[in-house]
């Protein structure tokens, strides 16, 4: 947590210390301290973060306040402040710049809500998720309301421990254990690579799309299309599912919704252009649920074309404020976890994930 | 690592897939069920299904009882302002009011 991060807070001149004695202190980020302006001795630390020793980078001063709320996070502070005194408030705290100041309302509830609901975070995520699926309930509930609060934390846009980050971090990688086992490796490769592949590029297996029903009817429909364009002799260096001319195609059109396909069994094009993924695939619709279809050509003389098949996409997750999306992770048949797109999002502001792209290929020569 | 394995087998083999669709039941009207459900990982997309026959859910959010209309909610063409069910075809109607939208799990069936 950097320099940057720090607010502090002034204010006078008189205060009524035993209200914040009362206080409970439970963030670990927070620092409150007392001290009157003609006798610095009279001062109160509350701190439980022991990193909390740099200069203050700004004052705020409160003279002509009589009450106000300080939110930070855990707890709002009620400060009783009586005018013609030299007593002053100092508040010290490091954490996001959103968090700090003189919320009175959203903030602090916020705050009271995420302090109501605070769970221990258990360590080792993977054998109370080994344990849960066996049936334990006390583990499943250990994981569940661990996320629960830390979805909390995120959603007011707090700092996280660095016990709370190792332990989401855990959790996407035991997504990769459970996904190489349960023959989705892509998926798992994708999760792991979110915790630890910090921002590279990624290229995964093509035989994750060459197996699907909507791809290979897709390739086809792309094919005809472009032996059409050859037979006008136009260009067919690059062709995409999404462009107009392929959308607009009676070839696109058979494999198009609202063609009569199947969504379950064979996917279907969508309007933009992007493949659905047939959804009885749970290895490519775990990875890639819709995408675009590139096609670079290559004409091999006058009979054959060469064909370099490429789908690119990005792995990211919704943030709170776009989505209420929940990725359902199930442990047992009665047990499912429910982890929030949001936190999953959260990670990347909080530096322990990174959003990247990812991209498979495959050639393919075939006769025009 | 021995234990770790274990587990990771134990949480394997006691659930078929890696992430399930999440599933809800949003109406029921004479014997007409709206399904709300969202698919996929990271890259999520919404549906709604109609049923005749109430569908029960395993923990993958899949089912036995026969879909009878399937369609996607695309944002990407605006809100979701009602779903109507019609002559067996279900059809979700768009609007780009936001005082008019409705959030998809609160949708139900309009004749």
């Amino acid at each position: 947590m950097g320099r940057s991060g720090a607010r502090h807070i002034q204010a006078g001149p008189n205060l009524l210390p035993s209200q914040l004695s009362r206080t409970p202190f439970l963030d670990r980020d927070l620092q409150i301290e007392l001290r009157a302006a003609d006798d610095s001795s009279r001062t109160s630390s509350f701190a439980s973060h022991n990193s909390v020793s740099e200069a203050p980078a700004a004052f705020v001063r409160l003279d002509d306040l009589s009450r106000t709320w300080i939110a930070y996070g855990w707890q709002a502070v009620l400060l009783e402040t009586f005018l013609h005194s030299a007593c002053f408030l100092k508040v010290c705290y490091l954490g996001l710049p959103t968090m700090a100041g003189f919320s009175t309302s959203t903030y602090g509830a916020k705050a009271r809500a995420c302090l109501a609901r605070a769970a221990p975070i258990p360590g080792w995520p993977l054998l109370h998720m080994g344990a849960a699926a066996l049936g334990s309930k006390s583990d499943f509930d250990l994981l569940q309301n661990a996320i629960d609060y830390l979805t909390c934390k995120a959603k007011a846009k707090m700092t996280f421990t660095d016990e709370e980050k190792s332990f989401l971090k855990n959790i996407f990688e035991d997504l990769w254990w459970g996904g190489e086992v349960k023959s989705y490796p892509e998926a798992a490769q994708l999760a792991n690579h979110y915790v630890n592949g910090k921002g590279a590029a990624l290229k995964i297996d093509a035989a994750l799309y060459q197996t699907s029903v909507i791809v290979k009817d897709t390739s086809e429909a792309i094919k005809n299309y472009v032996r059409e364009l050859i037979g006008k002799n136009a260009n067919v260096a690059i062709v995409r599912s999404s462009d107009l001319g392929f959308l607009n195609s009676p070839q696109c059109r058979r494999v198009s919704r609202g063609s009569g396909r199947d969504v379950n069994r064979q996917g279907y094009v969508l309007g933009d252009g992007n493949l659905l993924t047939e959804q009885s695939n749970s290895r490519l619709k775990n990875a890639n649920n819709r995408f675009v279809l590139v096609a670079q050509n290559i004409k091999l003389g006058t009979k054959t074309v060469s064909t370099r098949w490429r789908v690119d996409d990005k792995y990211v997750f919704e943030p709170f404020e776009r989505a209420d999306f929940i990725t359902n992770i199930p442990l047992s048949s009665f047990q499912i976890l429910k982890l929030p797109d949001g936190l999953s999002h959260y990670m990347c502001v909080l530096k322990i994930a990174s959003e990247f792209d990812y991209w498979a290929e495959w050639t393919e020569n075939w006769n025009v | 690592m021995a234990c770790l394995g274990l587990a990771a087998a134990e949480v394997s083999c006691t659930s078929q897939c890696g992430v399930s669709d999440a599933v809800s039941v949003l109406d029921e009207r004479e014997g007409t069920y709206l399904v709300y459900r969202v698919s996929g990982a990271q890259d999520k997309i919404e549906f709604f299904e109609v049923y005749t026959t109430r569908p029960e859910f395993d923990s993958c959010g899949s089912t036995k009882t026969p879909v009878v209309a399937k369609e996607p909610y695309l944002p990407s063409q605006g809100l979701l302002k009602k779903v109507e069910w019609r002559e067996n075809r279900l059809q979700i109607v768009y609007t780009h009011n936001t005082s008019e939208s409705i959030r998809p799990d609160k949708a139900r069936l309009s004749p």
